[in-house]
C-alpha cells in the first residue's frame, strides 16, 4: 500500500489507518481552498504519501485537480478546477468567484512578494501597504481607487476604512494559507507565503502576455 | 564584605519612569535632523540663536520632508532646549549641543557607518573574554570581569558586530530586490557583484562564529568557577562566620554564568538568522543567473497588471468592482460548518409509562434483617421489663440505675439498657413512686453514669 507508485490509483487507500484518522479533516481543509504546506505536518504527510490516490479521488468524484507546487524551497498542495470547467462543483453555490477586493489585494501581495524576491522572510505589516499607498510608485492610482480622491492627507477614518478592506482579505488569505498572520485578527502583521504563486498561476496567461492583454481589454 | 555594593547597585527602573523621561531622551525625527545639521556644522563649538533658527529652516526645506507646511521655529527650538541644547554659562545668547545630544547623533551615524566591522574581532574577544586568574578565588574579581570586561566591552563589541552585519545583509538584500527592475545586461553584472558581496559577508559571519567558539572555553572556565564556589558554600556550616558570604558568592557566580550563557544563546540565534538570510539570497542569485530574463519580465508584468487593476477598478459603497472586461476567475473555496444543535431538556415532553419494577432482593433481605433485629430487641426489652417488675413486686423497692447497669453489661450494649429503662418507667403504674436523686452512680468500668433512681412500690400499702 505504501508503495503506491507502482499500483494503479484506487480508493483502497481510504482504508489505511492514517488516512482514516485524518481524512475528514484533510478533505474539508482542501475543499475550503486551503493550501497545505509542511507547516501542517500530519496532513502534508498524507498528501505526500498518497498523492496519486488522492489525486484520483478528487478527479473522479469531484472533477477537481490536486495540484502540487514548489516555490522558494516550500512544497504545497491545493485543489484547483480543471481547465475545462468546475467539475462537480459547477453549481454556483459550491465555488466562489474572486471579487474585486480579493483580486486586487492578491495582486498587491503578489507584487510585494516579487518586490522582495531575495528576502528570506517576506514579512509585512499594515504600515508597508500604507507606505505604498502614500508614497509608493503607484500612489496616485492607489489613492484614487481607495479614497476616490488624491490629496496630501487623509483622515484617520479614511485610513481605517482602507485598512478594514485589506484586513478582511488578508484574514481570508490567512485561512486558506496564502499568508500567515503572526498575531491576532485585529492587527496586520503577516508573512506572504510562496503559495501566493497560485494567484499568479490563475492569471498566468494574462501576465505572460500582459501587453497584448492590456491592449485588447482597453479596446 | 562587598555584598551591599552589589545588591544596591542595580536599581530597578520602572516602565513609567522610562515613559516620563522618554521624550527627554530621544528627539523626534525632525528634531534629530536639526541636531545632525548642528553637529556637522558646529562641531563642539558655540552657536547663536540665529544659526539654530537657520538650521531649523534649512532642515524643514529638505526635499524628503517637504510637506508643504512651515515648521514652527520657536517651538522646535524650545523643545530642543530641554535636553539637547544648552546655554553657555555667562553667555546668554550662545548655545552648545549637550553631551547627550552628541551621543544620540553618534549612535545614529555609527549605525549607518558602523565602525565595528573594522575592529579586529578575534583580538578584542581574546582580551575581554579572558577571565582573570583571581576570578576563581575572589567573587569581586569575577563580578568586575562580568561588569567591565563582559557587559561593557565584549558583549557590546559582539552585539555591534552582529548588528552591523545584519544591517549589511539587509541592505544588500534590499538592493538585490531592485536588480530585477533593471535591464538584463546590467542586472547580470550587478548579480555578479552581489555574489562577491555575499561572499565577503559570509566570511565575516564565519569570523564571528569562530570568535564565538571561544565561548566553549569561557563556558568551561565559568563552570569550574561556579563549582569551586559551590563546594565552598557546601562546606560552610551555618555557624561559620563566612557562611552568608559563601552562599552569596555561590549565587553570584551562578548568576554570572547563567547570564553569559543566555547571551551566547542569543548570539547563536542571531547568527543563524543572518546565515539563513544570506543563504536564501545566495540560492536565489544562483537560480536567477539562469532565469533572470523570465523573472524580471514576470515582475514587470505583474506590476503592469496591478497598475491596470488599480487604475480601472471602481469603489463604491458596495465595495471594489473590477473593470468590466477583466476576466473574473473562481477558485475552490467551500464553507463548511456542521451545526451541532444543543439539546436543552425543559421537561415538557415527559411520557408517563407504567412499568413493572424488578424486585431488589438485596434490599429486601437487608430490610428483613433490620426488622428482625428490631423485633428481637423489643422482645428482649419486654423480657427485662417483666423481670424488673417482678423484682419490684417482690422487694417493693429497686434501685433502677443498678439494674440498668446490669442489663447493659449482660447485653453488652448501652442502647438496650437505656431503652429498657424508658420502657419500664413509661409502663410503671401510678401507684409506684419514682425518686431521682442528684447523685451519679456508675457502672463497673466507670464509663457510664446515671442519676440514682429508686422505685418504690406502694401497691402493698394500699391493698
Amino acid at each position: 500500500m505504501e508503495n503506491n507508485d507502482t499500483q494503479q490509483p484506487g480508493f483502497a487507500f481510504l482504508n489505511t489507518p492514517q488516512v482514516k484518522k485524518l481524512f475528514a479533516e484533510l478533505n474539508i481543509t482542501l475543499l475550503k481552498g486551503t493550501h497545505i504546506m509542511p507547516s501542517s505536518p500530519a496532513l502534508f504527510a498524507i498528501l505526500d504519501e498518497f498523492e496519486k490516490d488522492l489525486g484520483h479521488y478528487y478527479s473522479t468524484l469531484y472533477g477537481l485537480v490536486l495540484e502540487k507546487r514548489s516555490h522558494d524551497n516550500v512544497t504545497y498542495f491545493y485543489l484547483e478546477f480543471q481547465q475545462a470547467g468546475r467539475g462537480r462543483l459547477s453549481d454556483p453555490a459550491l465555488y466562489v468567484e474572486m471579487d474585486g477586493k480579493t483580486t486586487i489585494v492578491a495582486c498587491i501581495l503578489a507584487n510585494l512578494y516579487f518586490a522582495n524576491y531575495f528576502s528570506y522572510d517576506k514579512k509585512f505589516q499594515w504600515e508597508d501597504i500604507q507606505y505604498e499607498i502614500e508614497h509608493g510608485e503607484h500612489r496616485e492610482a492607489y489613492q484614487q481607487l481607495f479614497f476616490n480622491d488624491i490629496r496630501a492627507d487623509y483622515t484617520d477614518k479614511e485610513w481605517d476604512a482602507v485598512q478594514k478592506i485589506l484586513g478582511t482579505v488578508i484574514n481570508f488569505f490567512n485561512r486558506i494559507g496564502l499568508v500567515e498572520k503572526d498575531d491576532s485578527e485585529e492587527t496586520m502583521h503577516f508573512t506572504i507565503l510562496p503559495s501566493i504563486h497560485h494567484f499568479i498561476e490563475i492569471y498566468q496567461s494574462e501576465i505572460e502576455n500582459i501587453d497584448t492583454f492590456l491592449a485588447d481589454i482597453k479596446l | 564584605m562587598d555584598k551591599m555594593d552589589h545588591t544596591t547597585q542595580d536599581k530597578i527602573i520602572t516602565p513609567d519612569q522610562i515613559f516620563l523621561t522618554y521624550r527627554e531622551l530621544f528627539p523626534s525625527e525632525f528634531e534629530f535632523l536639526v541636531l545632525y545639521h548642528l553637529y556637522i556644522n558646529y562641531p563642539s563649538s558655540e552657536m547663536q540663536y540665529a544659526e539654530i533658527k537657520q538650521a531649523i529652516a534649512d532642515t524643514s526645506r529638505l526635499p524628503f520632508l517637504d510637506t508643504g507646511k512651515d515648521r514652527q521655529v520657536e517651538r522646535t527650538f524650545k523643545s530642543l532646549l530641554r535636553s539637547f541644547l544648552e546655554r553657555v554659562p555667562a553667555k546668554a545668547t550662545r548655545f552648545i549641543l549637550t553631551p547627550h545630544a552628541e551621543k544620540v547623533v553618534e549612535i545614529a551615524t555609527q549605525r549607518i557607518n558602523n565602525p565595528y566591522l573594522k575592529f579586529p574581532l578575534k583580538d578584542t574577544f581574546e582580551t575581554y573574554f579572558s577571565l582573570p586568574e583571581s576570578a576563581a578565588q575572589e567573587i569581586k574579581a569575577l563580578q568586575s570581569w562580568f561588569k567591565f570586561g563582559f557587559l561593557n566591552n565584549a558583549r557590546q563589541v559582539v552585539l555591534g558586530h552582529l548588528d552591523s552585519l545584519k544591517l549589511l545583509v539587509d541592505d544588500a538584500v534590499k538592493s538585490l530586490n531592485k536588480v530585477l527592475e533593471t535591464d538584463n545586461l546590467s542586472a547580470m553584472q550587478m548579480l555578479e557583484q552581489f555574489s562577491q558581496n555575499f561572499q565577503t559577508l559570509g566570511d565575516k559571519a564565519r569570523q564571528i562564529t569562530e570568535a564565538i567558539k571561544m565561548k566553549i572555553e569561557v563556558h568551561y572556565r565559568l563552570r569550574d568557577i561556579v563549582d569551586g564556589f559551590s563546594d565552598k558554600a557546601l562546606a560552610a556550616t551555618a555557624n561559620d562566620t563566612d557562611y552568608d558570604i559563601a552562599q552569596y558568592n555561590r549565587q553570584e557566580a551562578f548568576r554570572i554564568k547563567e547570564e553569559v550563557e543566555t547571551f551566547f544563546e542569543k548570539v547563536d540565534t542571531q547568527l543563524d538568522l543572518i546565515n539563513m538570510k544570506m543563504a536564501f539570497a545566495g540560492t536565489k542569485i544562483a537560480e536567477l543567473q539562469e532565469s533572470l530574463r523570465t523573472q524580471s519580465r514576470y515582475k514587470i508584468s505583474l506590476k503592469k497588471l496591478l497598475l491596470y487593476l488599480l487604475e480601472n477598478s471602481k469603489t463604491d459603497l458596495k465595495g471594489i468592482h473590477l473593470p468590466g472586461k477583466f476576466p473574473v476567475r473562481g477558485w475552490v473555496s467551500q464553507k463548511f460548518r456542521f451545526r451541532n444543535i444543543r439539546y436543552y431538556d425543559m421537561g415538557f415532553l415527559r411520557k408517563a409509562k407504567p412499568f413493572e419494577q424488578d424486585a431488589d432482593a438485596a434490599y429486601e433481605e437487608s430490610q428483613r434483617n433490620q426488622f428482625e433485629q428490631e423485633l428481637q430487641k423489643q422482645i428482649l426489652i419486654q423480657q427485662h421489663c417483666e423481670r424488673l417488675e417482678e423484682a419490684l413486686s417482690l422487694a417493693k423497692q429497686i434501685e433502677l440505675d443498678k439494674k440498668l447497669f446490669e442489663i447493659m453489661q449482660q447485653e453488652d450494649g448501652l442502647e438496650l439498657g437505656i431503652q429498657t429503662g424508658y420502657e419500664f418507667i413509661r409502663n410503671l403504674s401510678p401507684q409506684n413512686h419514682i425518686r431521682i436523686e442528684e447523685e451519679l452512680t456508675s457502672n463497673q468500668s466507670n464509663d457510664i453514669h446515671l442519676w440514682k433512681i429508686t422505685i418504690r412500690s406502694n401497691r402493698g400499702s394500699h391493698s
